[in-house]
């Protein structure tokens, strides 16, 4: 599914860093797992907006060489935390009221 | 398409201080890929074919990536560098006739790093003028030869320029001229070094006018920015022609060819390089100075 994933693909991914440092690879695996498919995206579009959050500050990178190949980790920084924390309870109230709307207002 | 077309594609034109970095990321990604598609059991054909699928298309990972790479500022400094062979010509301009390399040493030495030194930096700001150029119209591997082209005939050109700084003993009344910032000889040549110098010198001129008029022809093929790349393409098929006609009149003596070639090469590079300044003026103003929202 592609419906708005763009959109939705930063906080995916602040949310996968949450758990621990990770490269870009590993990344974009984890988000197509944990959706079981559901959310299946071209891996090269990840890197672009890796890349982005890197430039604002919201996620810091350092490279590590590993059987000859190089990884980029990229970690959370404080701001990520906060931007995170900001747009997951965004989502909990955006979703919750979708779910009202779709549920005919019983929720 | 294999890997590497993919890559070179995803990473075009791309800022040269993080190219390596950014095309190491993606070629581990896909090699990471590759490694677990075998394990589960593909041919390691179907794997690389998988894994370039997965990865999706190239263009649209380079506009992505050049969004966020490419600034306002990076517009601002082309600028500035597309306005340094003009300013070193300016500069130059009041000097010709006036290079007397064995009669007052330090002026002499101060002449001949001004030159060595405005050479550099016309072979650099044509470089960086090019791929900034290329990147604003979206031209990919279909203009490798003329950039190549122009890349060796000025490296050619710089060589010669330095060795002639370095070992000629003739006083020249130097021509020099835009965007090649190189000695070609007005009157003939007695000593067999000069004459070598002036003959590479000229065949490095002839490769590069031969470059400008290709690379002319690939921009006013692109789609975007028609008008300017039109006006580059005409101004760069008179620069590269001018340059030819200098070459030959340089490698026939026949000083009247270079007297032709010469002011129209000058006046035409410097046009070229205007153009330049406006096209990254424009694309300055039109890109917001700030990272890209995320939203």
């Amino acid at each position: 599914m592609n419906m708005n994933l763009k959109g939705s693909l930063p906080l995916l991914i602040l949310r996968i860093l949450q758990d621990g440092e990770n490269h870009g690879y590993r990344i974009a695996k984890h988000i197509k797992e944990q959706s079981e498919g559901v959310l299946d995206f071209k891996e090269g579009t990840l890197y672009p907006t890796l890349h982005a959050l890197e430039s604002q500050g919201q996620i810091s990178a350092t490279d590590h060489i590993e059987n000859g190949r190089t990884r980029r980790y990229y970690r959370l920084t404080d701001m990520g935390k906060n931007t995170l924390m900001a747009q997951l309870a965004e989502w909990e109230r955006f979703s919750s009221a979708v779910n009202r709307v779709l549920s005919g207002g019983e929720a | 398409m294999n890997f590497d077309t993919w890559l070179n594609t995803a990473t075009q034109n791309l800022p040269i201080h993080r190219l390596e970095a950014i095309r190491q990321e993606l070629t581990g990604h896909y090699l990471d890929a590759v490694d677990d598609y075998l394990l589960q059991g593909l041919s390691p054909d179907n794997a690389r074919v998988v894994a370039l699928r997965e990865l999706g298309d190239a263009s649209a990972v380079c506009d992505g990536l050049r969004s966020v790479h490419i600034h306002q500022k990076e517009y601002w400094r082309a600028m500035v560098i597309a306005c340094m062979p003009t300013a070193c010509v300016m500069l130059f301009l009041p000097m010709i006739g006036q290079i007397r390399r064995n009669d007052e040493p330090l002026i002499a030495l101060i002449y001949t790093l001004f030159i060595a030194i405005s050479a550099i930096i016309t072979v650099w700001s044509t470089r960086h003028s090019i791929r900034m150029t290329s990147m604003i119209a979206y031209l990919g591997d279909e203009a490798d030869t003329p950039i190549s082209l122009i890349k060796i005939g000025l490296w050619i050109m710089l060589v010669m320029t330095i060795i002639n700084l370095y070992m000629s003993q003739t006083i020249f009344i130097a021509i020099i001229n835009t965007p090649t910032f190189t000695y070609m000889p007005n009157s003939p040549l007695n000593n067999p070094s000069d004459i070598i110098i002036s003959m590479v010198s000229a065949f490095g001129m002839m490769v590069t006018g031969i470059g400008w008029i290709l690379y002319g022809d690939k921009l006013a093929s692109t789609t975007t920015h028609k008008s300017i790349f039109s006006l580059l393409r005409i101004l760069m098929l008179i620069m590269g022609i001018a340059l030819i006609l200098l070459a030959t009149g340089a490698i026939l003596q026949d000083y009247r060819l270079t007297a032709i070639g010469t002011p129209i090469s000058l006046i035409f590079g410097i046009l070229t390089f205007s153009l330049f300044i406006i096209l990254f003026y424009q694309m300055g103003r039109n890109t917001p100075p700030s990272r890209p929202s995320l939203a």
